[in-house]
């Protein structure tokens, strides 16, 4: 990395920062620390939801997700325009109407402070968690490959985030996202352009793309009904239908994001913006990450992409690089095939190649398990590491610079929407409802801005001891999925099943979460055939709605109309 | 929650089609999955 890099990153990261917080010094007022005053336009809006949800893991996992595996991962989104529709026609209009500040808030007016409390907690303990291995995630890759400090990579982004989300609020968090969206689309473009770039010139694009499609690349849809597969195009419509109706309907670092726009209109449409654009963008990144194993056919992969240093014996060393001599020997003799393909090549003449790359990838996994074998320590799965060495080794300097900003924006962005979104529900949902007993709104801002700190240093905290718990990230990156069925079925019977009481929602969320918590164990240390997690968020809502209609019906069953009318006149 | 019961929550001075829009949002996504499945069957 060269000081020009050094030159692109920090500018381009200090300037959002000075940005988001100059432009909302003169924020006074808890509304508009919380929700913006409703000034988005649906631009703004729309790109603050993409920024939210699209972490820098996404840019980072994502392409090396379909350079190991191809382009199934795309099925998981195909559940997102419907759930755009579906909020847009039934949660939006009831947020706006109600004016709430979180999407908790109208919990307590449907059912009592119970549900509300209860709700809003699932939220916090999710979110939080999740806050700091967004910090982590990212900071552990960049500190492997660049040899940079973790703790002070997880400072940096920590410190940053929360230097213009305590001063500025939700307008600093979605004026920020728009730039740093910005950011990280320009930067993504610019490195397809050099993936396409360092594939030689006698190959051209569509050859590519035979090439990667051949070698099983190509595989975006799978009709596979079988549920412990991920992702299906079954799995998608239905898992991922529930997943981001949780997502986007309940989880207040979106519903933050929607809630701060001009008019109904402006939200929705950010909404629309979000569900028409979302898959593209995903193809997009996966795509690269295809074009990437492509350029790897070309110019020979290092046999392993995680640079983590292993100590080892001399003997060990030598067993490795009799390893190493085969995978060399493995690369060209599949490179020398691949050149000579002829012109229209046929699916048969891609056979010998296919068998060269299944050679190549079992020659990676023996390297990978001996030095796992060597140090248990290693961490063996690096299909994270395969697109940022890419960057390091192909892009000019200067771009390096700039990609490595994408991926602090995309960490920052990301971790700016939860903080904001956790402060403004302990603000609302706990210290206002609970502690605050006065209408002092400078008070309530101070408290406002103090929570957003706590979360901040919580997120840090998490992100600084994530690396002693392997198994911890692994839960955090469930927590979406064991937590947002219960929190949708108590939404879903909000909105749709007027005549549940508090009583029968707040016990059958319960149940519902307890539910879901046995359903993951037995999943886990189970040896049969696993339910992909997707399933936990259709589990958990159908629950909640059973067992809550279940306890109403059988405890205090709905009175007809006439009856209402009977007791009335009593 | 029985039908146009919405109503109540929109607001009466958007005029905005938004059936149009959610009509071609969901042609969209049954249009790429489409795409998407022609391009899987082609590499098959």
């Amino acid at each position: 990395m060269g000081w020009l890099d050094w030159v692109v990153l920090l500018v381009t990261l200090f300037a959002i920062v000075a940005y988001g917080t100059w432009k909302t010094r003169k924020n006074n007022n808890l509304e508009g620390y919380l929700k913006g005053n409703n000034s988005e336009n649906w631009a703004t809006i729309g790109l603050s939801i993409m920024a939210t949800q699209a972490s820098a893991i996404t840019f980072l996992s994502t392409p090396g997700q379909a350079y190991e595996g191809g382009m199934s991962f795309v099925q998981f989104y195909f559940g997102l325009p419907i759930a755009m529709i579906l909020i847009s026609v039934f949660f939006l209009p009831i947020y706006y109407k109600l004016k709430v500040y979180t999407a908790y808030e109208y919990l307590e007016g449907r059912f009592d402070v119970r549900v509300r409390s209860y709700t809003a907690l699932l939220f916090l303990i999710s979110r939080g968690l999740a806050a700091g291995i967004t910090i982590y995630a990212p900071s552990i890759i960049l500190s492997t490959l660049l040899g940079w400090n973790l703790q002070l990579t997880c400072l940096m982004i920590g410190v940053l985030v929360i230097v213009y989300t305590v001063s500025g609020g939700s307008r600093a968090v979605s004026l920020t996202q728009k730039w740093q969206m910005a950011i990280i689309m320009g930067g993504m473009f610019l490195a397809f352009y050099y993936v396409i770039q360092s594939i030689p010139d006698s190959v051209n694009f569509s050859e590519g793309v035979d090439i990667a499609g051949s070698l099983g690349k190509m595989n975006i849809i799978d009709l596979d009904t079988d549920l412990s597969n991920r992702y299906t195009l079954l799995s998608g419509l239905t898992g991922g239908l529930f997943l981001f109706m949780s997502y986007f309907g309940t989880d207040q670092s979106q519903v933050q994001r929607y809630l701060g726009g001009k008019s109904l209109r402006e939200s929705r449409l950010g909404l629309m913006f979000n569900g028409l654009v979302k898959i593209p963008m995903q193809f997009f990144i996966l795509f690269i990450g295809v074009m990437v194993f492509v350029s790897f056919q070309f110019n020979k992969p290092p046999i392993v992409f995680n640079k983590h240093t292993v100590k080892m014996s001399a003997q060990e060393k030598q067993e490795l690089k009799g390893i190493e001599n085969a995978y060399d020997a493995n690369f060209e003799e599949k490179k020398s095939e691949i050149m000579n393909l002829p012109d229209n090549a046929q699916k048969s003449d891609y056979k010998k190649i296919q068998l060269l790359q299944e050679r190549q990838d079992e020659i990676r996994a023996d390297y990978k398990a001996k030095l796992y074998q060597i140090d248990p320590n290693y961490e063996s799965k690096d299909s994270d590491y395969i697109f940022l060495t890419f960057v390091l080794d192909f892009l000019p300097t200067g771009l390096i610079g700039l990609l490595l900003a994408v991926i602090f924006s995309a960490a920052m962005s990301s971790t700016a929407g939860e903080l904001n979104a956790l402060a403004s529900t302990t603000t609302m949902d706990f210290y206002k409802k609970f502690i605050s007993t006065s209408d002092d709104e400078r008070k309530d801002l101070r408290a406002g801005k103090w929570l957003t700190v706590m979360w901040g240093v919580f997120a840090i905290g998490i992100a600084l001891v994530a690396g002693l718990f392997e198994n911890l990230i692994q839960l955090v990156n469930l927590l979406g999925s064991l937590f947002y069925g219960t929190i949708l079925g108590i939404f879903l019977v909000a909105f749709f099943f007027k005549k549940i009481k508090a009583n029968a929602a707040f016990i059958a969320g319960l149940i519902a979460q307890a539910t879901v918590l046995i359903i993951h164990y037995i999943n886990v240390t189970s040896n049969e055939g696993k339910l992909g997690y997707l399933m936990y968020n259709v589990i958990g809502s159908a629950v909640v709605i059973l067992i809550a209609f279940i306890i109403q019906y059988t405890t205090d069953p709905p009175k007809s109309e006439k009856e209402i009318e009977i007791l009335d006149k009593l | 929650m029985g039908k146009g019961s919405m109503k109540e929550y929109n607001d009466p001075n958007d005029t905005t089609n938004w059936k149009a829009w959610y009509v071609a949002l969901a042609l969209v996504l049954a249009a790429q999955i489409v795409v998407f499945l022609i391009l899987t069957k082609s590499y098959e």
